[in-house]
């Protein structure tokens, strides 16, 4: 599905992803661990299509397309999502306003013909209600005045909304409390399918116990260090990076 | 020696109007005896009148109207009434509500009176001696106007065409109405000048919505004079969308307790055009409340600003004065001025300012971008987003509908990548 290969990224004249090499098919979940600053939020929204990270050599193929030549709302309608570590405040938005908006978006890139205000209000009250979303909070505008827990939980409403192929899910399990965790983690794994595909980058065990990954790769100073299985996690989690890396 | 050539023209047009040819043509003489307003006075630092000191410009004359089609927008309105080239218009003006028809009627005589004095300022008095005609609208006590009266100034002349337009809202005790003032032109030069005196009495309530969609060479300046009596409500809003200089003034004053006015306004600016709000709002009774919300943008070599007074005087205590300017730049050739000015006698009131001057939120982009929105569509959602504070307040309908639907006609036109 996602097949990066000697990936160079640039941040202004600092290089932060350094020959970095990733391959992930259908039907896995990968995790990616690494010391803060390591450059996995930088990978993340290079993926995603942020302009401001420059690809300086290196390719990403997704699906068979070439990912890098693509615009960041191109790859969302290939199939790629990103969780954000920071999900933005949007003053003046409201959040289903902006969820209808992004579908449509979407639909259209795709030839499909626009969601009825009907069914979008249907799926998006089934989707809220299992993610233990307050409906009054799709009203409230995106973002704004949110916790940092609510805020990983409409990250969760909106992939669960769009419903990608390969989801990259940057510390989604931050800043939340032990039920929510649990209730994010269950939205994760419903989202695991034949078809699909999970990354999640976080620094904590908690998450992988819920959400089993098949790989987890340690990522430090714009590399992939060291791969394995999820036994590595619980050896990151007792020795830290430095003895294991 | 007058100063410019062009005084001498607008000296003998203003003889030639109705009503009392001396006191027009003093008028005049008296506003022009310094000439136009420069950058140098303080109240016209940003805005240019350059445009005006053309010898040319005449009086709008009556415009055949045979072929012209009269659109407002608005589908139920208490009376719509037309004013083209500075005209009125009986063949084109409709009246809806039995209320309304009432509380209308057409003047073309001088007046030089003022809700709220202005008398230094030329503008002002040259709307005095050379206006042509204006609505004189009289609500009578207690009697509420539900729909929107909607007065529509069309400028359809030659190039060099000046009209001047002077309306009166007088609202009784308890009266309650909305007036919506909408400015539309062909691409002529021309000058639009527009004065509406307000007196609201005690107890009495106006929405008031001045619209500029000026001609793309059009001088637009407009100013209104609004006097408060005790718990009387004011709401202005202006959208200012037009013209290649557009102008608001609103100068209210505040004689009664307990009064609420509430004057906002968005401004979008490209193309080199200018769109500036200039307001006072002054306090001189207790317990009164006063909050402006003005959010502007400006693209493409367009600039805007907003000058905002407030003064409370020493006895008006407890007053709540509130302002707050939002610009946004799309490009670094957008330009934006604030000049906030408050001047508080009274120790016991909570006045605040607010301006800042920004850029689209580049995370705010990015994020809608990486939910599959294309960045024209997401940079138009921030961009309705923030001009929307300023619409916030006028009251759910048909007008307000009619009001963004224009804002994101002009964003569609303006703002997708092929336009920036
Ligand atoms: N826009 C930027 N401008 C300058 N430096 C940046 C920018 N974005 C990231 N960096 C730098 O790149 C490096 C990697 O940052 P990144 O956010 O990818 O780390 P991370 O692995 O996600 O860390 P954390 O675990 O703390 O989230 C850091 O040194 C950071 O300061
Ligand atoms: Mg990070």
């Amino acid at each position: 599905m996602l097949n990066i290969t000697d990936l160079h990224v640039n941040v202004g004249d600092s290089q932060i992803i350094n020959g970095l090499n990733l391959r992930i098919k259908a039907g896995e979940t990968h995790a990616i661990m690494g010391p803060n600053g390591a450059g996995k939020s930088t990978l993340a929204s290079t993926l995603a299509g942020r302009t401001t990270f420059d690809v300086t050599s290196g390719s990403v193929d997704f699906e068979g397309q070439n990912l890098l030549e693509m615009e960041a709302h191109e790859r969302v309608a290939a199939g790629l999502f990103l969780g954000f570590q920071y999900p933005v405040e949007i003053p003046g938005v409201s959040n289903l306003n902006f969820m209808r908006t992004a579908m449509n978006s979407i639909r259209k890139q795709l030839g499909k013909s626009e969601l009825s205000a009907g069914e979008f209000l249907k799926e998006v009250r089934t989707v809220a209600a299992k993610l233990d979303m307050d409906f009054d909070m799709l009203k409230r505008f995106v973002n704004v005045g949110f916790s940092g827990g609510e805020k990983k939980r409409n990250e969760m409403v909106q992939m669960a909304m769009l419903n990608p192929k390969l989801a990259i899910l940057d510390e989604t399990d931050s800043g939340l409390d032990i039920d929510a965790l649990r209730i994010v983690s269950d939205g994760i794994n419903a989202q695991r399918r034949d078809d699909t595909a999970i990354l999640m980058i976080t620094h904590y065990q908690r998450l992988l116990d819920y959400v089993k990954p098949d790989f987890v790769h340690v990522l430090s100073a714009g590399q992939i260090v060291k791969s394995g299985g999820p036994e590595l996690a619980r050896e990151l989690e007792e020795k830290g990076y430095a003895a294991v890396a | 020696m007058m100063p410019f050539d062009f005084i001498d023209h607008y000296l003998n047009t203003a003889s030639s109007l109705s009503g009392d040819a001396v006191a027009r043509r003093d008028a005049v003489q008296a506003a022009l005896k310094d000439g136009l307003p420069t950058s140098k006075h303080e109240n016209w630092r940003y805005t240019n009148l350059k445009a005006l000191k053309s010898n040319a410009f005449a009086l709008t004359s009556v415009a055949d109207q045979n072929e012209m089609v009269i659109e407002d927008g608005l589908k139920d309105v208490s009376a719509r009434l037309v004013f083209i080239n500075g005209h009125y218009s009986p063949e084109q003006s409709q009246f809806f509500d039995e209320r309304a028809k009432a509380s209308i009627r057409i003047s073309d005589e001088y007046s030089s009176a003022l809700a709220v004095p202005d008398k230094t300022d030329v503008i002002t008095g040259m709307n005095a001696g050379l206006m042509q005609a204006g609505a004189v609208i009289n609500v009578a006590e207690n009697c509420v106007i539900d729909l929107p009266i909607s007065i529509q100034h069309i400028s359809e002349g030659a190039d060099y065409g000046a009209q001047f337009i002077r309306h009166t809202i007088t609202l009784s005790e308890g009266a309650s109405a909305s007036v919506i003032e909408a400015f539309t032109g062909n691409d002529k030069t021309y000058w639009t000048n527009a004065i509406t005196n307000i007196k609201l009495c005690d107890g009495a309530q106006l929405d008031h919505v001045r619209l500029s969609e000026e001609g793309v060479n059009a001088v637009h300046t407009s100013k209104a004079f609004v006097l408060m009596d005790a718990k009387a409500k004011y709401h202005a809003l202006t959208l200012s969308l037009g013209g290649e200089t557009t102008r608001f003034e609103s100068h209210v004053r505040i004689q009664g307790e307990g009064a609420v006015a509430t004057i906002d306004g968005a401004a979008l600016a490209s193309l080199g055009t200018s769109h500036d709000a200039l307001t006072h709002i002054d306090h001189t009774v207790p317990n009164a409340h006063s909050d402006q919300v003005f959010r502007t943008i400006a693209s493409k070599r367009g600039r805007t600003s907003f000058q905002g007074k407030v003064t409370v005087a020493q006895n008006a205590q407890k007053t709540l004065a509130d302002q707050s300017f939002r610009a946004l730049l799309l490009d670094r050739t957008g330009e934006a001025n604030a000049k906030p000015e408050l001047e508080i006698l009274a120790d016991d009131v909570k006045c605040s300012h607010g301006a800042t001057v920004g850029e689209l939120d580049e995370n705010a982009l990015f994020y809608m971008q990486s939910r599959g929105i294309d960045p024209d569509t997401a940079r138009q959602i921030l961009v309705e987003a923030f001009t929307g504070d300023a619409l916030a307040r006028l009251s759910e309908g048909a007008l307000k509908d009619m009001l963004v639907a224009k804002t994101q006609n002009w964003m569609r036109t303006h703002l997708t990548s092929e336009a920036i």
